[in-house]
């Protein structure tokens, strides 16, 4: 790639400050402070910390490619997001901040169902979490390879090594924090790469022209079906996934959850035509591509000057290590809480080594994982269709505080983790994560009605 | 003029503005949390 010593000195200033920052804040006061960052955090810090948590390379470079190739039209996908998260933020973060002594999903669960559904929580948010971090650690170490020119193995190992110092040391207040610092680098360097193209473009009436031609031209080639399916996926996959329902824990107060998640939500929108307007923009800059996805990467090298460049690659770092870090902090508090044999009745300051500990290990595992993961969208397709059908329906109606029964729950999780898998494994359907979705939600519901008369007729017995 | 034009100078300049104040946003909160300090008198 085309990078000079200036860019290679702004990306290693970045990790440097990145580990220096994780030994400064290495004091931790209890397991309250290491998960939840002690329940007190403002709602602007919710908004910044959320934004860089499902800001990955699938809503940056992934959004950009789509546009490269198909115009605005998957916006209408992308915005089922945005109306999720808001939605969220309105009904479900509030009600969740008020469960009090709750660390986790599973914490929540075990209320409404029991133990046995907190454990089938915890290992669905581990596996997942886990799974997502080994995932966005081969994008992040691709580009990061790309940039700097190392092997893969070893990009990955820095990308995912350094995010788990601060991780390891400060738990969720140092992830928020520097979730905060990335999201801000993040928008600083996107917004330089759209400013500075507006000079390089010379026929603007042309952009315009070619936008409106490739949506329609899409339009016309994409089935309905297939919009519907994307709008399933962004409306139900990242519903209230461990690291998001953290936030929604961690808040300083109910408003504070609620405020943050709608912010993100709101601001999710002018990300996404954002993102999806440079995709459109480097046709007329860069020379055609052969792979859509570095359509944003092309647009930086060819606008940015050196220096900048480098940021534009440290904002790409931050994109993929904001995500990472909350997903292995939100793994290693529920392997904590909700996976740790009941007879283990852990110290404050146990739990806290323990949380610490296993952050270590899932990024071990996520490294390792990284050089047989799928790639980027595979892989976050497959998480989100096993997550929504399995943990969201059970949850969702925890929250509302509906009339609930221990094996409704258990039965929930099971059937709906079976059916999305099922679909994802035998290929029924084309394998498409959309029918495991729809196919997990329909078998989660039955399974809910199974456990439900399971439990009635136990009562009577 | 150009709509393309337009939300290429409109929303980065929203985001950049957004960028600083979430810059004195997380430094606020740094400070708060990591070294006691309390900004709000």
């Amino acid at each position: 790639m085309n990078t000079e010593t200036i860019d290679l000195v702004v990306i290693a200033a970045y990790f440097i400050g990145l580990m220096i920052f994780g030994v400064a804040v290495r004091r931790t006061r209890g397991f309250q402070d290491y998960s939840l960052a002690r329940q007190s955090v403002p709602a602007g810090m919710v908004f910044a910390s959320l934004c860089g948590a499902y800001l990955g390379p699938g809503y940056s470079l992934g959004i950009a490619g789509k546009a490269y190739s198909s115009g605005f039209l998957l916006l209408a996908g992308w915005f089922f997001f945005s109306i999720q998260t808001c939605l969220v933020g309105i009904w479900m973060a509030p009600r969740l901040r008020r469960f009090s002594g709750v660390y986790t999903l599973g914490g929540v669960m075990a209320r409404a169902y029991g133990s046995v559904a907190e454990r089938l929580t915890g290992l669905v948010s581990v596996g997942l979490c886990i799974g997502f971090a080994a995932v966005l650690a081969k994008a992040g170490g691709t580009i990061l390879a790309g940039a700097v020119g190392i092997s893969l193995p070893l990009a990955i190992a820095i990308i995912t090594g350094v995010g788990v110092i601060y991780a390891w040391t400060g738990g969720l207040k140092s992830v928020i924090a520097t979730e905060g610092i990335q999201f801000s680098i993040v928008l600083a360097s996107a917004s330089a790469t759209l400013l500075f193209a507006v000079p390089k473009v010379h026929d603007w009436p042309s952009v315009d022209h070619n936008a409106i031609s490739l949506t329609r031209s899409a339009w016309e080639s994409t089935p309905l079906i297939t919009l519907l399916g994307m709008a399933v996926l962004f409306f139900l996959g990242e519903t209230l996934i461990p690291p998001y329902a953290n936030r929604a824990l961690a808040g300083a107060s109910e408003g504070a959850s609620k405020k943050g998640f709608i912010w993100a939500g709101l601001f999710s929108v002018i990300w996404f035509v954002m993102m999806a307007t440079a995709g459109i923009i480097t046709r007329s800059i860069a020379a055609p591509l052969g792979n859509a996805d570095s359509a944003l990467i092309s647009l930086a090298t060819a606008v940015l000057p050196h220096g900048m460049l480098g940021l534009f690659f440290v904002a790409l770092a931050a994109i993929v290590m904001s995500t990472q870090e909350s997903l292995l902090n939100a793994a290693s508090v529920c392997m904590t809480r909700d996976l740790l044999p009941p007879s283990y009745r852990l110290t404050d300051r146990s739990q806290v080594l323990w949380a610490r500990g296993a952050t270590l290990c899932f990024g071990v595992l996520a490294v390792f994982l990284a050089l047989h993961a799928p790639e980027i969208i595979d892989g976050l397709l497959i998480c989100y269709s096993i997550w929504a059908p399995t943990v969201l329906p059970a949850l969702v109606w925890a929250l509302f505080d509906l009339p609930t029964s221990r094996w409704a729950g258990v039965g929930s999780i099971l059937f709906g983790g079976a059916g999305s898998s099922a679909i994802l494994l035998t290929g029924v359907g084309g394998g498409s994560p959309t029918v495991a979705i729809l196919v997990g939600l329909v078998l989660s519901a039955i399974g809910a009605l199974i456990g439900y008369a399971i439990d009635k007729i136990r009562r009577k017995l | 003029m150009s709509f393309m034009l337009c939300v290429c100078i409109f929303l980065p300049c929203i985001c950049l503005a957004l960028s600083i104040i979430t810059l004195a946003v997380t430094v606020r909160y740094v400070r708060k949390v990591f070294f006691n300090r309390n900004d709000s008198h």
